[in-house]
């Protein structure tokens, strides 16, 4: 019997289920997602491919199951149990606003009020009792949680990363009173100091846990009623892939879920084709996610926005995020300025060309009016598109009062949309320190390859890469990703406290806390596959930068290495270091990182093609720069390994369209994929 | 010549991109918590004029103001042809140009090929600039020579070569110098950064097409809020907010800031003149932080118009020096923030409340900077701390007020966490909380205020505080009642305590006393027995208001079934028979 695996994308309008064989044969199916019962898409899905369940050993999938209870507000009932004084924090938070406006509004806290109990207990700083816990206060309370029906409760208090003492009891103690109800410690989600923070993490995670356990129970109910009984991975904002078990305990890692696999998928694929420094350019209908991936690893961040005030802060991939996709919409704001986004029109409506009655100009209507996208090319002619439709949108609500004529006015709205993703690229790379110079782009999502040869132009990135399957190509990468697992701790010593043998006490209780975590997915303990990594700033600083520590037993010598990486990234990003006997440098959290390697699926080789002329199936007038040129359609199906061509031109394929401006000169790579080199022309 | 729209808008976003690397640098690389905590810090880009063309969306909008004075000065100090490329220019003068001075500006002309083609200013909130008090806010100050080192236009770099002395003289002046040495190489390297993308943008696109795009941003904006102020009736509107003190003169008499706006055809003309004589302490602004006010709470009364000189076309702002409104040196006015502006903030507020009764909305609590020094025993060092609170902003007819959040003035400004304070002071918080029953009632109900709670754990220390409206109420509007009164106690243990109010310099505080913070609810808008019942009952059911403050404030009548299960019923009836009561009476 033939081993198939799947990779299942399940995003918020479509699910994307990709079936490998043994010898990384591909086959795709794409249903509609099932939101808010997730479950039934995916099954959808995988039954709807060429294979039998039984015949499947490893199902890996991307899940919004998680954002779309926050986004929707439809988690738990959960309650916060807190250190007195401190039950307002959640909304207080750090007291700042999103923008100038007198009446704005916050989004609504997940827990209200009335369920954010506060108990007389207090430790501080250095984890001395201040006030002890009074079990009989924590019991009287918890049989008040369990007379209003509380489904989840999230336990955060003051200091309770230098002293865990007081929520590993109440967590005992409600665990004991409160069976069957899902319960959070913040130590246990993040034992890092920044109170506000952990408390948003911690109910992120209380409030999609029961969610999340009925997701996963359900999946696996179903799963093993249709008989599978291989394995499931659930993909986690880190770039890793979890068991549903570890979902279960800590399901606010999986948030980011979707754009981290996409960053994985696209740094795997690149690396492939021999391309370490990548930026990946995952563009859908509604957002654009941009990743990072230099000298084969994906940029991290140890902190993002959920939403507005509502920081998430684990290990994750770092991922920008803008409201840059196919359907949204170009409009003119009272100052008479061209605009585009963050609205979208979604799945429903849809662009104005979709003749769902969306009568808004999308950017998808603009490159339709451009003639990059041909109406009976789109999704292999499975959905009709009326270009007519288009036109009239950009005409009425942008040509028109902008006194533009048409194709002018489409490539206006291109334009704009193009800056906006170039801004967000300049804010990923060179704000950062790194030089688009030295990176590609690539260039997946239905969208992606339609915009990024002209956005890398702008943003002076020299090549672009588009991968075989660009709309697959997330759903593909959950088969490319490893098991990782991470922990931290707070340190919080300057260079001059610190005695080596506190940092080797850290580092032993998070390697052991990772290997546990990785053994418990079946991963075998071997010390190489561990990361470890730390926190430095100046004493002051309210950020620092992370910096490599090396494994085993640590001698005093480490000290010096690590305030030497420090300082060499300070004089890199910052342009200066302190003198010497002012530099006081603290340690502040320290990172453990591991990773088991699963089987990866081979991705699969094409033939060598017979030069480009055989893929030369059409020839049209495509607008670009202000005029419209005669212009090469290549069916991406024919282009074989070693083809190559020249821009402008553009490749048509069912699941996306590549825009090849002009000046450039494109080759097939043995993969597959399109390496368009911008550096020919302007 | 003019630009295409497409042209213009990818710069316009250039520039804002600009101003943002800048800020985050300066954040980042920064030792001030004010600055890497607290956000206050600002980034801007001026023409070759001094008119503003960016400024960052986060920082801190206090001096905006000051952006139209601070080219100009530098000018008329140095002379035009002094100006040289690879300067950098140092001035803090709140009297000329800036706030007070704390807020150090670092200036960098930038120049390509021979032409100033623009500035770029860093400004950051330095923890202490000297004077007696440590972190220099001193209600005490009678005159500007109390208040730390002032320094005019003065280059810090000259073509290139960095001017140490000049440097050192004010390090020499000021507390804890070599963090300050940090905070200024920090404003200086976020300088060069920008100055380099700027140049970027220049070899791109062109001097002339940078310019006309400048040109184009004020144009954009001045239509942007024309097309609101034109909606505004013509005529004239007045206001008056006051000052609870004068903190030097005899008898420390009330300070009155009044204004008359008048509305000419989408034109706004803020007169301040008819404002008391300048007061003898530190509650007072200069002309610079006065533009501040109106301009901050115009960009926040017509959300979403960028800031920059545009703006400035359709507002002016008259005053008389010599008077709480326009204060001159040596006057001292380090308490400006807290006194002046935010009664001009209040006038502003309530004068388009006049003309556009759509956007009325009643007074915010009041900043309130409360500073705390002593000697850190446990760190072996001597401390400043430095806090800001949240509070209440003011109902308006725009539906229920949000949150408590930091003053107005600042969107990105951030109070600093607990577990950072308690590592970094020798304090205890004991409390952060909203302070139930404080907002105040209205149709739409005004904003929680807050109560914090905070223990001295280690020695002896002495608080500051310059804040204010403890006395004159946080106003409401249309029949809405004022938020609870600010307050600061001090609690000594036991049920003693000592008030201190909302005025003080170096008020003693001892190892385990604790300071409790009370910051003011917003004012309500519109009679309070108007307001939805169903509202009233879900403040109850959230333990924000008693069942007797709903029936006192509101006249619901709530009836408490189960409170242990939060679960109170509206009595329609007799809310009904109580509101028509009350409305009798």
């Amino acid at each position: 019997m033939t081993a198939f695996r799947a990779g299942i994308d399940i995003g918020g309008t479509f699910t994307d289920t990709v079936i490998v064989d043994a010898d990384g044969l591909l086959s795709y199916v794409k249903v509609p997602s099932t939101p808010p019962a997730f479950v039934e898409g995916l099954m959808n899905g995988v039954e709807r491919g060429p294979h039998a369940l039984e015949e499947m050993t490893l199902l890996a999938h991307g899940t919004t199951v998680g954002i779309n209870a926050i986004v929707t507000r439809r988690g738990a009932k959960a309650a916060l149990v807190t250190t007195k004084g401190f039950r307002d924090l959640m909304v207080i938070r750090r007291g700042d606003r999103e923008s100038f406006d007198l009446w704005w509004q916050p989004p609504k806290p997940m827990i209200p009020r009335r369920f954010r109990f506060e108990l007389d207990e207090r430790i501080d700083y250095l984890g001395d009792v201040v006030t002890p816990l009074d079990e009989q206060e924590v019991r009287e309370l918890a049989a008040r949680i369990r007379a209003l029906e509380i489904e989840a409760v999230a336990v955060v208090f003051v200091n309770s990363p230098v002293n865990a003492t007081h929520e590993q009891q109440v967590k005992a103690l409600l665990a004991e009173e409160l069976p069957g109800v899902y319960i959070s410690a913040s130590n246990e989600i993040l034992p890092e100091i920044l109170e506000s923070e952990r408390t948003a993490t911690t109910t992120i995670n209380a409030y999609i846990g029961p969610v999340m356990e009925q997701y996963v129970g359900q999946l696996e109910d179903r799963l093993s009623g249709a008989g599978y009984d291989g394995d499931v991975t659930i993909a986690t904002s880190s770039g890793g892939v979890a068991t549903p078990e570890s979902v279960r305990r800590v399901p606010a890692r999986t948030l980011e879920s979707g754009p981290a696999a996409g960053v994985m998928a696209g740094r795997e694929t690149a690396r492939a084709a021999g391309f370490s420094n990548v930026v990946t350019f995952d563009m859908g209908g509604t957002s654009l996610d941009l990743g990072i991936v230099v000298d084969g690893e994906a940029r991290r961040t140890n902190e993002y926005l959920i939403e507005w005030g509502t920081p998430v802060r684990f290990p994750s991939i770092d991922v920008f995020s803008i409201g840059a996709g196919g359907g949204s919409i170009a409009w003119i704001d009272t100052g008479g300025s061209l605009r585009n986004g963050p609205q979208s029109a979604g799945a429903r409506p849809g662009p104005a060309c979709y003749g769902a009655g969306g009568d808004d100009p999308t950017n998808t209507d603009a490159q339709v009016v451009l003639g990059r996208m041909r109406p009976e090319a789109f999704l292999g002619g499975e959905m009709a598109i009326d270009s007519e439709l288009a036109g009239a949108a950009i005409r009425e609500k942008i040509g028109e009062p902008l006194g533009l004529g048409l194709d002018e006015a489409a490539d206006a709205v291109i334009q704009i949309a193009n800056n906006n993703m170039l801004q967000s690229l300049r804010l990923a790379t060179v704000e950062r320190g790194f030089d688009p110079r030295e990176f590609s782009l690539f260039a997946f999502g239905g969208a992606g390859p339609l915009y990024a040869a002209e956005v890398a132009r702008a943003g002076s990135i020299p090549t672009v890469i588009v991968p075989r399957y660009p709309g697959l190509t997330s759903a593909l990468g959950l088969l490319l990703i490893d098991i990782r697992h991470d922990a931290s701790r707070s340190i919080l010593r300057t260079n001059r406290e610190i005695e080596i043998g506190e940092l080797n006490d850290a580092y032993a209780e998070l390697d052991e806390r990772v290997h546990g975590l990785l053994e418990s997915e079946g991963v075998e303990r071997s010390a190489g596959a561990l990361t470890r990594e730390i926190d430095v700033r100046y004493f002051g600083q309210s950020e620092g930068f992370t910096v490599s520590v090396p494994s085993g037993e640590l001698d005093e010598e480490v000290l010096g290495t690590i305030t030497g990486g420090f300082l060499e990234q300070q004089q890199r990003e910052f342009g200066y270091v302190m003198p010497e006997d002012f530099a006081t440098i603290e340690l502040v959290t320290a990172r453990v990182s591991g990773v088991g390697t699963v089987e990866k699926v081979e991705l699969e080789q094409v033939a060598p093609g017979n030069g480009a002329g055989g893929a030369h199936v059409s020839t049209r007038d495509v607008y670009f720069e202000g005029a419209s040129v005669e212009t090469a359609i290549y069916g991406r199906e024919q282009l074989g390994a070693g083809d190559s061509f020249e821009g402008p031109a553009i490749v048509e394929q069912t699941d996306s369209t590549t825009v090849v401006p002009p000046d450039t000169h494109v080759r097939v790579d043995e993969y597959g994929n399109l390496v368009i080199d911008l550096t020919g022309g302007a | 010549m003019s630009l295409d729209p497409i042209t213009f808008e990818v710069l316009r976003h250039s520039f804002v991109t600009l101003v943002d690397e800048m800020g985050m640098k300066l954040f980042r690389a920064s030792f001030s918590p004010p600055v890497n905590q607290g956000r206050d810090y600002s980034i801007a880009i001026f023409d070759p004029d001094g008119n503003l063309v960016t400024a960052g969306r986060w920082d801190m909008p206090i001096h905006y103001g000051t952006f139209r004075f601070t080219i100009r000065e530098i000018v008329r100090v140095l002379g035009r042809e002094n100006i040289l490329e690879g300067d950098v220019v140092m001035f803090n003068d709140p009297y000329a140009g800036g706030t007070h001075n704390q807020d150090v500006r670092a200036v960098r002309p930038i120049f390509r090929d021979g032409e100033l083609i623009a500035w770029l200013v860093a400004m950051a909130h330095w923890a202490d600039v000297g004077g007696p008090v440590p972190g220099t806010f001193n209600p005490e100050a009678a005159d500007a020579y109390a208040e730390g080192i002032r320094i005019p236009p003065v280059k810090i770099y000259e073509q290139g070569r960095k001017i140490d002395p000049v440097i050192e003289l004010v390090m020499a002046n000021i507390r804890v110098p070599d963090e300050r040495r940090g905070d200024l190489h920090a404003q200086v390297q976020t300088l060069f950064s920008g100055e380099q993308r700027l140049l970027e943008l220049a070899d791109k696109h062109g001097v002339e097409t940078l310019h006309a795009a400048f040109a184009e941003s004020y144009d954009y904006s001045e239509r942007m809020l024309l097309a609101e102020t034109t909606k505004l009736p013509n005529g004239t509107y007045s206001w008056s907010d006051t000052i609870d003190q004068d903190t030097v003169r005899e008898g420390k008499p009330s300070v009155t800031v009044r204004l008359d706006l008048t509305v000419k055809d989408g034109k706004l003309i803020f007169d301040f003149t008819r404002s008391d004589p300048a007061p003898l302490g530190p509650v007072g602004s200069g002309l610079p932080t006065t533009w501040s006010g109106v301009l901050l709470s115009v960009l926040n009364l017509f959300p979403g118009i960028p800031m920059n000189a545009g703006i400035e076309r359709l507002v002016d702002v008259k005053t008389t020096p010599g008077t709480v409104t326009h204060v001159e040196h040596p006057t001292p006015l380090s308490g400006m923030a807290a006194g002046s502006l935010e009664k001009i903030i209040g006038c502003t507020l309530g004068t388009v409340g006049l003309a556009d009764p759509s956007r009325r909305t009643a007074c915010m609590f009041n900043l309130i900077n409360l500073t705390m020094g002593g000697y850190d025993e446990r760190l072996e060092r001597p401390y400043v701390m430095y806090l800001w609170t949240v509070g209440g902003f003011g109902g308006s007819p725009r539906g229920e007020v949000p949150i408590p959040a930091t003053m107005i003035y600042g969107p990105g400004v951030r109070q600093q966490p607990t577990e950072i304070l308690e590592r970094f002071y020798p304090v205890l918080v004991e409390q952060t909380s909203l302070w139930e029953g404080s907002a105040g009632a209205g149709e739409v109900q005004g904003g929680w205020g807050s109560e914090g709670r905070y223990k001295l754990t280690h020695g002896d220390a002495r608080v500051g505080i310059m804040a204010d409206r403890k006395d004159f109420p946080i106003w409401g509007v249309d029949g809405g009642e004022p938020g609870a009164p600010q307050d600061l106690v001090i609690e000594e243990g036991g049920a003693k305590e000592r008030i201190v109010g909302m005025y003080g310099a170096n008020v003693p505080l001892r190892e385990g006393e604790s300071f409790v913070v009370y910051t003011g609810g917003g004012g309500g808008y519109g009679n309070p027995l108007e307001r939805d019942p169903e509202l009233v009952l879900d403040d109850v059911v959230e333990e924000l208001l008693t069942v007797e403050q709903a029936r006192e404030r509101y006249g619901v009548v709530i009836d408490p079934v189960n409170p242990y299960l939060f679960e109170y019923a509206l009595d329609a009836e007799a809310t009904e028979a109580e509101r028509a009561q009350r409305s009798v009476d």
